[in-house]
C-alpha cells in the first residue's frame, strides 16, 4: 500500500501534555494580533486604493502611442505590432500620409484591452519606437466597448468615451 | 417614589424579563458584533487588518453581512426532506438560546423587602438542565445533514453526531467533579460557593475539570480545533452545505449563540460568575455597590479612549462616520460618569445601592464573558484542525479516563476536607 511514513520530531513529556504548548501558541498569535493593532507597520498587507505597492520599473500595463514634435502620431502604420500581437488585440487601418517624408499613417489604431495579454511584443516589434507600455493597470470598466482603446485614447492616455470605438 | 414604579421593581416578572433582555442583547444584538470581532481578530492574528472599511473600525460591515444574508435566495435542494430541512436550523438556534434561561446574571439582591435574582428560571437542577438541553443540539446538526440529500452534508451530520456524543460524556463527568466541589447542582449556588478568595474559583478547585470542560465545550460548539463537522477543505461545509439565505443564517447565528452561552457557562462554573475575588475584604460590607462608581468611571475612560482613537487621522483614512461614533462614545462616557455621580449622591438610599450592585455584578460577568468569547476566536486562529481518528482518540482514550480520574481525585480531596 502507498503508505508514506513521516518521521515526526520526537516530543518530550512536557510537549505531549499539549496544554502548555497550546498556551505558548496562543501567546504567539496574541503577540501578532497586538502588534498589528498598535503598530500598523506590522501588517503585511497594503490598503490598496490609498496605499500602493511600488511597481517595478519595467511593469507592463496599458499602452500609449507617442507623438512627433508636431503632434502627429509617430506610428507609420507598418503593421509590425499587429503582426507580432499574439492574441490579435491590435487592429490598424492605414492611410496615405500628408507628409512627403512619411509614407503611411494610421487612420485608426485600436487595441482591445480585453484581448491584450500585456506581453509587450508590440513594443519590441515597433521600428519607430511609437508604442510603449505605461504603469496604468487599473483597467476595469463597465462595458466591453469602454475597453476598446482608439487612436486618440492611446495618444492622450485617456479612457474612451462611452460607446465610442 | 411612585407606587407603580415600586410595584414594577418588586415583580418577579420584571426581573425575569430583564434577565431575558440580557441574554437577548448578548445573542441577537451581539451576533453582528461577534462576526465582526471574529473577522477582525482573524485578520490581526494573520497580520492583516480584516474588515476595516465600512464605518469606524469596520463595525458597519456586520450589518452589511446580515443584510446580504437576509436578501439572498433561499434554496431547498431537490430530494431534500422539506420539513426536516426547515426544522434543523431552528433546533440549533432554539437549543442554544434556551440555555440562557438558567444562567444567573447576578447574585441575590433585596428591593423593598423582597429578594430577587437576575435569572430567568431558577431551576433546582440547573447544570443538569444545561447538559440535557445542549445535547439536543446534535439533532439539529444531524437532521440538517441527513435532510439535505447531499453526501457531504450527511458525512458532516454523522461526524457531528459522533463528536458531540463522545465529548458530552467527558463534559458531564467534568461537571460531576464540579458538583462534588460545590455540593450543589444549582448554578446560582455554584457561583455563591466561589465567593471570597481567588482560589475559591472553580479553576483552582478543579483545574483538570476546567481543561476537560473547556475542550469538550469547544467540541460541542463545533469550533476549531474540532470543526470536523464543517471542515471546509474536505466536505465543503458539512451539514450546512445545502443551506442558504436566513436558514444558513440561523446555523451561523446558532454557532455564535452557542459560543456565547459556552463562554458564559465557563465563567459561571470556573471563574466565579459575577464574583470579584476578595470583594468583601477590599470593598467593605456592600462590595458590589461600592464598586459601581469605579466600574462606571472605568467604562467612561474606555469610551473616551476609543473616541480619541477613532478620531485620529490614521483611523479616518479608511472609514467615514468616525466623528459621529466618537460623539456617541463621549455621550456614553458622560452618562456613565453621571450614574457614578448619582450613586455617590444617593448611596444611602437602599434601592439605589441594590440596583448599583446588580449592575456591577452584571458588568463583571460581561467582562469575563468577553474574555472567554475572545478565547474562542483566539483558539480558532491558533490551532490546526484534528484528523477524525485523532478526535476520537482524544475524546475516548484521553478525555474520558482523565475525567474519571479527576472524579476520583476530587472526591478524595472532598472527603479529606481540603475542598
Amino acid at each position: 500500500m502507498g503508505v508514506i511514513k513521516i518521521n515526526r520530531p520526537p516530543q518530550n513529556w512536557w510537549e505531549r501534555l499539549y496544554v502548555f504548548e497550546i498556551a505558548r501558541g496562543l501567546g504567539i498569535t496574541m503577540k501578532h494580533a497586538l502588534l498589528s493593532w498598535f503598530k500598523p507597520g506590522h501588517m503585511l498587507t497594503y490598503q490598496y486604493p490609498e496605499q500602493r505597492r511600488p511597481l517595478p520599473e519595467r511593469f507592463r500595463a496599458r499602452h500609449r502611442l507617442r507623438r512627433r514634435p508636431d503632434g502627429s502620431p509617430k506610428c507609420v502604420a507598418c503593421f509590425c505590432c499587429q503582426t507580432a500581437c499574439p492574441p490579435d488585440a491590435i487592429e490598424i487601418v492605414a492611410e496615405e500620409s500628408e507628409n512627403p517624408e512619411i509614407e503611411k499613417r494610421p487612420s485608426s489604431f485600436s487595441i482591445n484591452m480585453l484581448r491584450c495579454i500585456y506581453c509587450g511584443m508590440c513594443v519590441e516589434a515597433c521600428p519607430e519606437d511609437a508604442i510603449y507600455m505605461t504603469h496604468d493597470f487599473e483597467l476595469a470598466d463597465q462595458t466591453r466597448e469602454q475597453l476598446q482603446f482608439g487612436l486618440q485614447d492611446l495618444l492622450d492616455i485617456r479612457r474612451p468615451e462611452k460607446g465610442a470605438r | 417614589m411612585p407606587e407603580w414604579i415600586q410595584s414594577i421593581l418588586t415583580s418577579n416578572l420584571f426581573w425575569a424579563v430583564m434577565a431575558g433582555l440580557v441574554a437577548y442583547v448578548l445573542t441577537l444584538f451581539g451576533i453582528p458584533v461577534y462576526t465582526w470581532w471574529e473577522r477582525r481578530g482573524a485578520g490581526l492574528i494573520q497580520r492583516r487588518p480584516g474588515p476595516n472599511r465600512r464605518g469606524p473600525y469596520g463595525l458597519i460591515q456586520a450589518i452589511a453581512d446580515a443584510v446580504k444574508l437576509a436578501v439572498k435566495e433561499d434554496v431547498v435542494p431537490t430530494g431534500a426532506n422539506k420539513w426536516l430541512h426547515a426544522l434543523a436550523p431552528m433546533i440549533v438556534m432554539v437549543v442554544a438560546l434556551t440555555i440562557f434561561a438558567v444562567i444567573p446574571w447576578s447574585g441575590d439582591f433585596t428591593l423593598f423587602g423582597k429578594t430577587f435574582r437576575l435569572q430567568v428560571a431558577d431551576l433546582n437542577f440547573g447544570i443538569l438542565f444545561i447538559l440535557a438541553i445542549s445535547s439536543l443540539a446534535v439533532y439539529g446538526v444531524a437532521l440538517a445533514g441527513w435532510s439535505s440529500n447531499n453526501k457531504y452534508s450527511l458525512i458532516g451530520g454523522l461526524r457531528a453526531g459522533a463528536q458531540m456524543i463522545s465529548y458530552e460524556i467527558s463534559m458531564g463527568l467534568a461537571v460531576v467533579a464540579l458538583i462534588l466541589v460545590y455540593d450543589t447542582v444549582k448554578l446560582d449556588g455554584m457561583v455563591a460557593d466561589q465567593a471570597g478568595a481567588l482560589w475559591h474559583w472553580g479553576l483552582f478547585q478543579a483545574p483538570l475539570a476546567f481543561i476537560i470542560f473547556i475542550t469538550a465545550t469547544y467540541a460541542e460548539t463545533n469550533r476549531v480545533p474540532f470543526d470536523l463537522v464543517e471542515a471546509e477543505s474536505e466536505i465543503v461545509a458539512g451539514y450546512h452545505t445545502e443551506y442558504s439565505s436566513l436558514r444558513f443564517g440561523l446555523f451561523y447565528m446558532g454557532e455564535y449563540v452557542h459560543m456565547a452561552v459556552s463562554a458564559v457557562l465557563i465563567v459561571v462554573l470556573f471563574f466565579g460568575g459575577w464574583q470579584v475575588p476578595w470583594a468583601k475584604e477590599i470593598f467593605g460590607p456592600q462590595p458590589y455597590a461600592s464598586l459601581f462608581p469605579w466600574m462606571m468611571i472605568a467604562a467612561a475612560m474606555l469610551c473616551l479612549l476609543l473616541a480619541w482613537d477613532t478620531s485620529r487621522p490614521r483611523r479616518k483614512v479608511f472609514t467615514r462616520g468616525n466623528t459621529i461614533f466618537a460623539v456617541i462614545l463621549a455621550g456614553i462616557a458622560a452618562v456613565a460618569v453621571a450614574l457614578a455621580a448619582v450613586y455617590w449622591t444617593y448611596s444611602g438610599v437602599e434601592w439605589i445601592a441594590a440596583l448599583a450592585g446588580v449592575f456591577t455584578q452584571l458588568g463583571v460577568l460581561l467582562v469575563k464573558f468577553l474574555f472567554f468569547f475572545w478565547l474562542f476566536i483566539w483558539v480558532r486562529w491558533t490551532l490546526p484542525r484534528f484528523r477524525y481518528d485523532q478526535l476520537m482518540r482524544l475524546g475516548w482514550k484521553v478525555m474520558l479516563p482523565l475525567a474519571l480520574v479527576n472524579i476520583g481525585i476530587t472526591s478524595a480531596l472532598v472527603l479529606a476536607g481540603w475542598l
